[in-house]
């Protein structure tokens, strides 16, 4: 339900693109590996889904969907396949030409509760860009997820993210992206008011996609 | 010896400065008969024809002619009390009278100027023709008074009498006529008469020029597209071709892939790499193809702030111009042009 209206958000945020500066919209697909408890908790999967950009001024907003049906990697005890839906928002500003600062949420949301945990953080972190040449432009990025929440209850104190990522002007209205993002999560949990458990949690994830300048 | 020289002088010189002197054939059969008479040397004869011409009625330039004939017949028999006062009623009659002294003898011309300061007299007045806006420039006049004397300079059209100048002078005088009226508006456009009044004790002399005065609207200044001497510069630059896109795509990814590294839980197993290698490929090959295709052509700082600084320049020039396109829409201007020249009064 929260996806649809995130999605409802992005759709409205790109209908109003006229007042904007410029706005892109488009299908991507993605790969990722999730990886949970022990290394011998592995998934991998791929998925389809769409990201859309509005930039005004110096202020950029970027968001991406992705559905990943998640199947356990070979050699993984996991026995459950699941899909899992993950929702990310970034809220930019260019403070250089070179450096930017970004906030923005990020959810993934398994279909079963029981495969794997859900998780809601709020990010913070800054990114760096240099024009490789005429309409292709790489940056790399660091972000905290601060807050993070899981359906299975316990925090990440250290939880971090680093990204990577191209973008290519294809023609005057389609732009190509890909990018990569990793995700570490050391959460601890303390079931039943026991001690503490490590229970880290860690996701790589490629993304390629296609936008259409609107 | 003395004689015969000065006889050779007057045979080669003198003769030659009459016919120069006096290039029409004069009305009066009895001054031409004088004039004969001077040629062929025979001074004493030139005298007494120029005389008999003289109590003759004669037109007013033949009459400065036998008078000037008398002049040079009294320097050539060396009376030279006489030769002036005849060279004085001349200058009266035509103060404009000149000796070119390259054909004259140096006695002669000597005599003359003689002559010319002993009378009171305005000569060659001269009025330059010129153009400008009215108020703010002037018409140049120009003439000689040959003895110190009150001289006023007048400019006259109709009832209108507007004082141009009014001084004690003598010798070459260069006067401004403004041509504007004591409220400072241009004087209305049509004939006007400079006259100069020249006044010494008893003696008054008058000599007059006239000119007309036109009106035209005054040119407007066109806008500028650009400045002279000046042109915009390139507002970008394409850098030299590097191999820095690689360079950077390997820093980036390398750093990307440095951080998932140190990232990467161990408890979770070694770093997953399929993710990430996809994407350096992807971002190495672009990193590569930038590094062989032609840099983007990147902002020049300095040339847009050249620029900028141009046009700057360029739209203030362009309200100056505005500015003064409206002043002179409400201006007018004046073309001033000498008349020729109707004689002058005593």
């Amino acid at each position: 339900m929260r996806a649809l209206a995130l999605g409802g958000f992005l759709l409205g945020l790109c209908t109003r693109s006229a007042a904007a500066q410029h706005a892109t919209l488009g299908p991507a697909v993605a790969v990722a590996e999730y990886r949970e408890v022990a290394s011998s908790l592995r998934y991998s999967g791929v998925g389809p889904g769409a990201s859309a950009r509005v930039t005004w001024h110096r202020f950029t907003l970027d968001a991406a969907i992705v559905s990943i049906q998640m199947k356990p990697a070979s050699g993984s005890a996991a026995t459950q396949s699941f899909r899992a839906t993950e929702i990310d928002g970034w809220l930019r500003w260019d403070a250089l030409n070179y450096m930017s600062f970004e906030v923005g949420l990020t959810q993934r949301s398994p279909d079963s509760d029981f495969a794997a945990q859900s998780l809601g953080a709020v990010r913070v972190g800054a990114r760096t860009r240099y024009l490789l040449g005429p309409g292709a432009t790489i940056w790399l990025r660091g972000d905290y997820l601060a807050g993070a929440q899981f359906s299975g209850g316990g925090t990440a104190p250290l939880a971090l993210e680093l990204g990577l990522g191209l973008d290519l002007e294809l023609s005057r209205h389609v732009r190509a992206q890909v990018d990569y993002s990793f995700q570490r999560l050391d959460r601890k949990t303390n079931p039943a008011g026991g001690a503490k458990a490590s229970v880290p949690i860690e996701q790589s994830l490629a993304r390629l996609g296609l936008t259409v300048g609107l | 010896m003395r004689s015969s020289g000065l006889l050779l002088m007057l045979a080669l010189g003198i003769p030659a400065a009459v016919r120069a002197q006096a290039a029409p054939a004069p009305q009066n059969a009895t001054l031409r008969a004088a004039i004969q008479a001077y040629e062929n040397l025979d001074f004493a004869r030139a005298i007494t024809l120029a005389r008999r011409a003289l109590s003759e009625r004669m037109t007013g330039p033949d009459q400065a002619r036998a008078y000037e004939l008398l002049g040079f017949s009294y320097s050539a028999t060396d009376s030279q009390v006489k030769a002036v006062d005849a060279f004085k009623q001349a200058i009266l009659l035509d103060p404009d009278r000149q000796l070119d002294p390259n054909k004259v003898s140096p006695k002669i011309t000597s005599l003359f100027y003689s002559a010319l300061g002993q009378v009171l007299v305005v000569r060659q007045l001269q009025a330059d023709s010129a153009r400008f806006i009215g108020g703010q420039g002037a018409v140049p006049l120009r003439f000689t008074v040959t003895s110190p004397a009150r001289v006023r300079v007048r400019a006259v059209s109709g009832s209108t009498s507007l004082l141009v100048d009014s001084a004690v002078l003598t010798g070459a005088v260069n006067v401004r006529w403004l041509a504007r009226l004591p409220n400072g508006d241009p004087v209305p456009s049509g004939t006007w008469l400079i006259v100069v009044e020249a006044t010494s004790g008893q003696n008054t002399f008058s000599a007059s020029r006239s000119l007309r005065v036109t009106y035209s609207p005054v040119d407007t200044l066109p806008h500028l597209t650009s400045l002279p001497g000046y042109k915009e510069l390139p507002e970008t630059e394409v850098p030299p071709q590097s191999w820095r896109p690689l360079g950077l795509a390997f820093l980036f990814t390398g750093s990307a892939a440095a951080g998932a590294l140190a990232l990467n839980n161990d408890g979770l197993g070694s770093a997953p790499g399929r993710e990430l290698i996809g994407v350096s490929v992807v971002t190495l090959a672009a990193g590569f193809v930038m590094t062989l295709r032609k840099p983007a052509p990147r902002p020049a700082e300095a040339n847009i702030l050249y620029n900028r600084l141009l046009r700057e320049q360029l739209s203030q020039r362009n309200a100056d111009i505005a500015k003064e396109n409206v002043k002179r829409r409400q201006q007018v201007q004046l073309t001033v042009v000498p008349l020729p020249k109707t004689g002058s009064a005593r």
